[in-house]
């Protein structure tokens, strides 16, 4: 439930983070037209949005896989200022979650998630490898082609063979902005593979806890490359697929 | 059945268990009424809920019968304070309140809601 989102300086990365930490619906209070209101405390702070409309805000979480469920007009206009307020539920999509047996049934498939996502573990899962750490909880890749490369989509390998049907597009792919996830490239990376997508799925504390890990546990010049990938909206990931009519399996590795 | 009356304005009027708990203004209106009944009537019924900005809470103690976990966070102790006098005068165990930003709540939480 989410009543202040005209008075926060930044609406939409709440609004992003909170779409994956709801596990069905979104409650807002809002006013039709949007304005920030500033409590006192706050006056005089940069705000990062240009348009906080309750149709904005709609169109936000449509693209994060939530329907509009209800709006209707609050009861109470009394204490608040600008234009009428509407209180409005948002339903989630709900995830349909698979196994590794899942998996074992497709031909080929290509993993995707963000940094510290699982990937490698799964991985290693489905060829049936033992783990190896090269750090504290932090996997070493020890999956190579019959080219002795590791399966990574783009620079290594576009393609599957029988021994290997199962691919990944790392999460630095084609990114624009240092090392963040380009959804729409690893999109079009699927579109050519004409395969499904396997998702490694984790909750948002998941991802910044092993993101940290690796900054503390990794060799790294920068902190960047592991932070870039946080917040990450699997939301947005399962709206952009839907619309591009790409099947995808989602694999939750929360508890791994 | 008890109506207590604090000077801090607060809009809402909170009704557990038939004591009354009120902010100057809020026999105004009951804004957590109109929220709460735009869902389903069974909807709240064991789930575990989020509020962000509760004020003193009033969302959450209108729907505190019913879930499982209720939990407030805001900026405002003063408001947050109300709200923690109103549970431990009636021994609510399943609602608590925590003073926090936003910002740095939701990346911090590690329990997943509901609503």
């Amino acid at each position: 439930m989410l009543n202040i989102l005209h008075h926060v300086q930044s609406p939409y990365g709440i609004l992003n983070v909170i779409a994956e930490l709801s596990d069905d619906m979104i409650c807002i209070e809002a006013p039709e037209k949007g304005f920030y209101d500033a409590y006192d405390r706050d006056v005089g702070k940069d705000i990062n949005f240009d348009k906080l409309d309750v149709q904005d805000i709609v169109d936000f979480l449509k693209e994060r896989n939530y329907d509009l469920l209800k709006k209707q007009e609050s009861e109470n206009q009394d204490s608040f200022q600008g234009s009428k307020r509407c209180v409005c539920l948002f339903k989630k999509r709900k995830i349909s979650f698979n196994d590794i047996a899942d998996v074992r049934k497709i031909n080929k498939g290509v993993v995707i998630g963000p940094g510290a996502s699982g990937k490698t573990r799964f991985l290693h899962e489905f060829y049936n490898l033992p783990v190896e750490y090269k750090a504290f909880n932090i996997i070493k890749n020890n999956i190579f082609n019959e080219e002795g490369k590791s399966l990574k989509f783009g620079k290594n390998t576009t393609s599957f063979s029988e021994e290997f049907p199962i691919i990944y597009i790392a999460p630095n792919y084609k990114s624009i902005e240092g090392y963040r996830p380009n959804i729409d490239e690893w999109i079009e990376g699927l579109k050519k593979t004409r395969a499904p997508a396997i998702i490694c799925y984790i909750k948002p504390y998941t991802h910044k806890k092993r993101l940290l890990n690796r900054i503390e546990n990794k060799k790294v010049n920068s902190a960047r490359q592991h932070l870039d990938n946080y917040p990450f909206s699997y939301q947005n990931l399962f709206y952009k697929l839907e619309k591009n009519g790409i099947k995808y399996f989602v694999i939750d590795t929360t508890g791994e | 059945m008890t109506t207590e009356t604090f000077k801090d304005k607060t809009y809402r009027l909170i009704n557990i268990n038939d004591n009354f708990y009120c902010g100057k203004d809020s026999f105004k209106n009951r804004t957590s009424d109109y929220i709460i009944n735009a869902f389903d009537e069974n909807y709240f019924d064991n789930k575990i809920i989020l509020d962000l900005g509760c004020a003193s809470g009033a969302i959450l103690f209108e729907v505190t019968n019913k879930v499982k976990k209720g939990v407030g966070i805001d900026v405002d102790s003063k408001k947050l304070n109300i709200g923690r006098h109103i549970i431990r005068e009636n021994e609510i165990q399943n609602i608590s309140l925590h003073e926090a930003r936003i910002e740095n709540f939701i990346h911090k939480t590690e329990e997943s809601y509901s609503c």
